[in-house]
């Protein structure tokens, strides 16, 4: 199965391909005033350097958002006219799934070590959506789903692998009263995932995401006061090749398309009105 | 563009898609003049509590019915896509979150079906609205398109060279026409609702001042009219009086389209041609009609103002000017950008 996917829903751009879960190609740039202007030709690039061409495409993939609204339209508007002309599905993802795939492989070797002594392993993808406001949800991990689990992705390494579940609701909060509510998620160290009857007891929970970009600091003293949280700051940009393994499993898991829309955290009241 | 013309032998089917505001439109014209579908979906309904088009819910409504409304083009045509020869699209002016929209689209039909994309001016595809309807115009015309978002008179000469005489240093008329809408509470969008009010009022029931008449030169500006209403009818409550409202509508009416309609007759006298072109929202005013047919038949000139259809932003515009572009060889690569403003 091969997989194109465009995130232009951040200050960068890119365009990845992939065959399954195997990359083949991916194309960046850092222009956000110019994802318009640079959105086909970097398309174009990353079917060339994978030896494909649009119409070897099985699954398309695009990032819906939160985001930048302008720039996730722009990615969103050429993937759905190119899934409905070239006949193929396209699944829009959610901004936080890709930052939970992205955090997840960048701390495989932790999240490992992790669960091999049975400690629980949450990925909690933090964005920075404006207005003071953070974004962030929960994600387990499992070496083990049920049958027809909406599971969002499989990851692992040497032969061991785990798959990635969301947990809950995505909540939005103010900034200054993010230490107080995780503080009280994780009260006696336990985590409770608000509306879902999970709780982990001393859990590793990992924050990733932009708002290392915005709110490093608030993070950092989070997880220095609280040894319940890991703040990994490398992961402030979602990856596209990220995107391709979210569609992936989309696929895989047989989900249903449905009609490309970006996702906005808050509803929209003009003028203050 | 005549010698153009006259070349093309083979039926040319060109795919219009235009978002540069608060319409989402497409349409699929045959040889720039026959128009076989034109679809327009509208947001006036989302935009009337608000006045006026807030842009970011512009932008969110053009992405989610983007697709329907190309695909509802084509089947409405008839054709499919391995008929058509080309795209083309607006992508300056406009909103820029609305323009992507368009544009995005444009680039992934153009890559996928491997055609032409053709980027096309919103205010040059208004003149192209009467070409439409009339292809055998030729190049030597005023050219006046008036909107809510323009106001402005152009010289086209008979190579077809446009050059821009004359523009609103403020409101243009549309917005003229809004803003006196809302403050009368009357609704939106201003423009038909006035012209509707105006048929039962007295157009000489104030005498307002008809702004830049003899300012020497071509440009327009309508913001002092709507202060001059404002000022007057908070002076004098009466004429907010709801048996006074449609002859306060027909005077402020008569101001504006006399300006327009005689700085556009003193710019043919000018330039020295017998055709004049209006075009844009305001262009299906039917006072303004009345008066340019009027004043066109005293001064021997010939006046071309499209049908009601093709006044408001439409499509099927955008798909006549791509068809000249393509005629012409000049298309666009995938690289190009959107453009809030532009000269012609």
């Amino acid at each position: 199965m091969n997989i194109l996917s465009i995130d232009s829903s951040t200050g960068r751009l890119s365009v990845a391909v992939n065959q399954n879960e195997k990359l083949l190609s991916e194309t960046s740039d850092y222009n956000s005033m110019k994802h318009m202007v640079n959105i086909m030709s970097l398309l174009g690039q990353a079917l060339s350097r994978a030896r494909l061409t649009i119409k070897d495409i099985d699954v398309f993939g695009v990032n819906v958002g939160p985001g930048d609204f302008t720039g996730t339209r722009i990615g969103v508007s050429v993937i759905k006219i190119l899934s409905w002309l070239e006949g193929k599905p396209a699944f829009g993802i959610d901004s936080l799934d890709i930052f939970a795939l992205g955090i997840s492989y960048r701390n495989i070797s932790f999240i490992t070590r992790c669960l091999k002594k049975n400690i629980p392993v949450l990925i909690m993808p933090c964005l920075d959506v404006r207005k003071g406001e953070v974004y962030f949800a929960f994600y387990n991990l499992t070496s083990e789903v049920d049958r027809g689990s909406k599971y969002l992705a499989r990851i692992g390494t040497g032969g061991r692998h785990y798959f990635i579940n969301k947990e809950g609701k995505n909540i939005l909060v103010r900034n200054c009263d993010l230490k107080d509510l995780l503080n009280g998620l994780t009260a006696n160290g336990v985590l409770k995932i608000p509306d879902c009857g999970s709780g982990y007891r001393n859990p590793e929970i990992l924050i990733g995401g932009n708002c290392c970009i915005n709110y490093g600091k608030m993070l950092s003293d989070i997880a220095r006061q609280n040894k319940i949280f890991n703040l990994d700051k490398k992961t402030a940009y979602p990856i596209a090749r990220h995107l391709n393994i979210c569609a992936y499993f989309n696929a895989v898991r047989k989900v249903k398309a449905k009609n490309l829309i970006p996702v906005y955290v808050r509803k929209l009241v003009p003028f203050g009105s | 563009m005549d010698a153009i013309r006259e070349k093309s032998k083979k039926e040319i089917y060109i795919l219009g898609i235009e978002t540069s505001c608060d319409d989402t439109c497409a349409s699929v014209v045959k040889n720039g003049s026959v128009i076989l579908s034109n679809v327009v979906s509208s947001q006036n309904e989302i935009h009337r509590k608000y006045g006026g088009v807030v842009p970011e819910i512009a932008s969110r409504k053009h992405i989610e019915v983007i697709d329907i409304v190309i695909n509802e083009a084509l089947e409405r045509s008839g054709i499919n896509f391995d008929k058509i020869d080309a795209v083309s699209v607006t992508n300056r002016p406009g909103l820029i979150g609305s323009l992507l929209v368009g544009v995005g689209a444009a680039k992934a039909i153009s890559y996928s079906k491997n055609i032409p994309l053709v980027a096309v001016n919103h205010l040059k595809a208004h003149i192209y609205s009467n070409i439409l309807k009339n292809p055998d115009i030729k190049g030597g015309f005023i050219g006046l398109i008036v909107s809510g978002g323009h106001s402005s008179l152009y010289f086209v000469d008979s190579d077809w060279n446009i050059k821009e005489i004359g523009h609103t240093v403020d409101d243009a008329a549309g917005e003229a026409y809004d803003k006196i809408a809302r403050y009368l509470s009357l609704g939106y969008p201003g423009g038909p609702i006035i012209d509707r009010l105006s048929k039962r009022g007295d157009p000489y029931y104030i005498d307002f001042p008809k702004p830049m008449m003899d300012s020497g030169d071509f440009n327009f500006s309508f913001s002092g009219l709507k202060t001059s209403l404002i000022y007057r009818t908070k002076k004098y409550k009466k004429l907010t009086a709801g048996k006074n409202i449609p002859s306060l509508a027909a005077s402020f009416q008569k101001s504006i389209v006399e300006v327009l309609t005689e700085k556009t007759i003193k710019a043919a006298g000018k330039f020295g041609v017998k055709n004049i072109l209006i075009s844009g929202g305001v262009a299906a005013n039917s006072k303004l009609r009345e008066e340019f047919l009027r004043k066109g038949r005293e001064n021997n000139i010939k006046i071309f103002i499209p049908p009601l259809y093709l006044c408001m932003d439409n499509a099927a515009m955008v798909a006549c000017l791509g068809y000249y572009r393509y005629l012409e060889g000049r298309f666009d690569d995938l690289e190009v950008d959107v453009y809030s403003r532009s000269d012609i």
